[in-house]
């Protein structure tokens, strides 16, 4: 919920009554109003007290803050965040994830660490991967750990996440790193140490015990002038992951509870050193507002399956999924293959494409563009008929690639067969079954029946 | 931090299912999924699937891995129950592809439930005319032996469910991702069924097929039942993960993604309001059950 221009305004001089003019808006509500829409900056009145001035910055704020971290291509923007729910708009920045190394590791270990961070995978267009290292120090030897720390940086482009306490070590790796935007973990107790020698614009992690530290810690950064905050309340069981994530979120959007007003960090570890139960932990933060998720390491099977997750729970549940409007084959479709066609909805093409390759009979599907409307609603608003299908059969020169002419609609149309033998007048329209399921064996009916003619 | 809390009006009341000495508690809540910090959270089962007849559509993975047992249901589910831990056998009734007589398959049906010492889960294949006509025997050669029996559909559900109360069992009443649904069919059953012993299955999809609709259906349905206090919709719910993770290209090209693809999708779900998770392999269910308890 947008701050309202009216509790703005109150804060304006002489309660927002002053109307002078001089930020060259006509009234102080009508400054309010641009502020709220982001049309002016608050400088433009120079009325305003220091301490007023912080305080409506912080009003103007959104609920959870934007924090970017890294640069680049693999910049890790996290919060702005709207909603508790995903059905209820959407959520909006996926959770940037990050592996764990420690400079107490053998080389071998955090290489092939290092080596994930090239891991990654295509799905409905969009590419996932880890864009974070973590870097904790746990040899004696602070000089291993500045090295880790330019190693990570000259061999990969990721974001780097610095969770060495010990404040020297702590302050060199951020003064060599901070060109990359790095990620500075700080607690109580290094606070005194650390947080006066960082840049204000910095990209800072407080990590406190519990919510309450936090808020505390939280508050502290804030007045010395810090605004790119993450929060890490330092949850030590998935209850606490739950309960700490929903907290947070919940005080940031609906109480309006400025110190959790920021993207949070979640460092698996804490919990448990079981890789399996470190990634259902992040399948939890994923779905549970985390902003950051920290591992120890992934297998592969684990980084395509919690990624795989990480994209559904962020699929914007207001704009229906589609895949590309084309011919797609199955079971090396050859001129044989059966023909079928359906819609562009995802879902629908998982559905029959799943259930083709099951078939383990040769298939070309092909996908019409209905918008992304499932097959009845597609018919029913008038994306998926007679003249469309015929429209991409010819389109796609569909006959050419196969040396048979039969057409399978799915079962849920099978009242549009005669106006589509109009259409097509070459081809012989098949109606086929209504659910996906019953593909494997339609098809191989199908084939059966062809022999028979044969 | 105590003014974040929230307490909602709504409950899931417990549903008790199996025979006397073997019975399971499910659901039971006042709150939303995991929030043991501001009220009461609900019973989660783990169910192992178990098929009448040996399984022919099943990964060669998942064949290997029963081969000992596969071809008897009896000793399928005990090994599910008593080696893997399995709180639930979910029973498939395959054998009604084949058109076996309805009373052979309600004996068989028997056999299991009598052969373990965890309550049955009977699902038949979503087809309204067969279920309807099987699932009613099914019942009654079982009365008494509180089963949980599905899927009742919009369909078919006076045949399936009238005969699941007289003799003492719970349903799975099932619709197609969409909480409209859902209220629809429970409105209609709760005119002559406890909606309590009413279990809804929303269909489940997969991790990377789907996982958002599933996720949303049933956050949304659990959200409305305790929070907003719908009594349509107090009923627990069910996700079937195991058929549709052990379908995907995934599970078919490796035995551990298909084990990670269960697992993932399967906590997935009971963080958007599962109570009851089915599920193939006994590894997956050993890692989410990890996680849980
Ligand atoms: S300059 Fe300040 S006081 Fe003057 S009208 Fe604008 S907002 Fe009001």
């Amino acid at each position: 919920m947008p701050v309202k221009a009216s509790d703005i305004q109150k804060m304006l001089p002489e309660n927002g009554k002053k109307n002078c003019k001089e930020c060259g808006v006509a009234t102080c509500f009508a400054f309010a109003m641009k502020l709220v829409n982001a049309g002016i900056t608050l400088d433009k009145c120079t009325y305003l007290s220091a301490d007023v001035r912080l305080q409506l910055d912080d009003m103007l704020q959104p609920p959870i803050r934007q924090v970017f971290i890294g640069t680049g291509s693999r910049q890790v923007a996290i919060g702005e965040e709207e909603v508790m729910f995903r059905h209820q708009k959407t959520f909006f920045r996926a959770p940037g994830m990050a592996l764990l190394i420690a400079d107490g590791e053998d080389e071998e270990s955090y290489s092939a660490k290092i080596a994930k961070i090239g891991w990654q995978f295509e799905r409905l267009n969009k590419i996932s991967r880890f864009d974070l290292v973590a870097i904790s120090h746990t040899s004696t030897d602070g000089g291993k750990y500045l090295q880790l720390v330019q190693k990570v940086m000259a061999e990969t482009d990721a974001g780097l996440i610095l969770l060495a306490t010990e404040p020297e070590v702590l302050l060199s790796a951020y003064e060599a790193s901070k060109s990359r935007n790095p990620l500075v973990c700080v607690t109580d107790s290094n606070y005194a140490q650390v947080v006066p020698h960082l840049a204000k614009s910095a990209a800072v992690c407080a990590s406190a015990d519990g919510l309450d530290n936090l808020a505390n810690l939280v508050g502290k950064l804030k007045e010395a002038g810090f605004a790119n905050l993450v929060l890490d309340s330092s949850s030590g069981s998935l209850v606490e992951l739950v309960r700490d994530q929903t907290t947070i979120h919940r005080a940031a959007l609906l109480h309006k509870f400025r110190p959790f007003a920021f993207p949070t960090l979640f460092l698996a570890a804490r919990v448990t050193a079981d890789l399996e139960q470190q990634m259902l932990l992040a399948v939890a933060g994923v779905a549970k507002y985390a902003g950051i998720i920290v591992l120890d390491d992934i297998s592969s099977e684990n980084f395509q399956a919690l990624l795989t997750v990480r994209q559904d729970i962020y699929t914007d549940p207001r704009v229906p999924p589609t895949v590309e409007s084309k011919v797609y084959g199955f079971n090396e479709a050859d001129e044989s293959a059966a023909v079928l066609v359906t819609t562009n909805f995802a879902l629908t093409y998982y559905a029959v494409a799943g259930e083709a390759e099951n078939s383990k009979l040769p298939v070309f599907l092909l996908c019409q563009d209905t918008g992304g409307l499932c097959v009845l609603a597609a018919w029913s608003t008038g994306t998926f008929s007679p003249e469309t299908i015929a429209e991409m059969v010819k389109k796609q020169a569909v006959a050419a690639k196969v040396t048979h002419k039969q057409l399978v609609i799915p079962g849920y149309v099978a009242r549009i067969k005669g106006d589509l033998e109009e259409e097509l007048p070459d081809w012989e329209i098949l109606v086929g079954p209504r659910e996906a399921v019953d593909l494997p064996k339609y098809l191989n009916e199908l084939k059966k029946r062809r022999e028979n003619v044969a | 931090m105590e003014k974040f809390l929230e307490k909602y009006p709504g409950e899931i009341k417990e549903l008790v299912l199996g025979s006397e000495g073997k019975k399971a508690v499910v659901a039971g809540q006042n709150t939303l999924p995991f929030h043991s910090f501001e009220g009461k959270t609900g019973q989660l089962k783990f169910a192992l699937e178990v098929s009448d007849s040996e399984p022919t559509d099943w990964v060669p993975w998942l064949q290997e891995f029963y081969a000992d047992v596969k071809s008897s249901p009896e000793a399928w589910a005990k090994k599910n129950a008593e080696v893997f831990g399995a709180d639930l056998i979910f029973l498939s009734l395959n054998s009604m592809e084949k058109d076996v007589p309805a009373e052979e398959i309600a004996a068989g049906v028997k056999r299991v439930a009598e052969a373990v010492n965890v309550p049955v889960v009977v699902f038949g294949l979503g087809e309204k005319e067969k279920d309807a006509a099987v699932l009613p025997v099914v019942a009654k050669v079982c009365s008494g032996l509180n089963l949980l029996i599905g899927p009742v559909l919009k369909e078919n559900h006076q045949e399936i469910a009238t005969a699941a109360l007289e003799h003492g069992h719970a349903i799975i009443a099932q619709i197609s991702m969409d909480i409209n649904l859902a209220k629809d069919l429970n409105i209609r059953l709760g005119k002559y069924f406890p909606l309590d012993r009413v279990v809804i299955d929303p269909l489940t999809c997969v991790a990377g097929y789907g996982l958002d609709y599933s996720y949303s259906t049933m956050e949304r349905i659990r959200l409305s039942a305790v929070v907003y206090d719908d009594k349509t919709l107090q009923s627990p719910l069910i996700a079937r993960v195991g058929k549709e993770a052990w379908k995907t290209k995934e599970a078919i090209q490796d035995a551990g993604k298909g084990i990670v693809w269960e697992a993932v999708t399967a906590f997935s779900l009971l963080l958007s309001g599962a109570d009851i998770v089915t599920m193939r392999h006994p590894e997956s269910l050993q890692r989410v059950k990890a996680m849980v308890s």
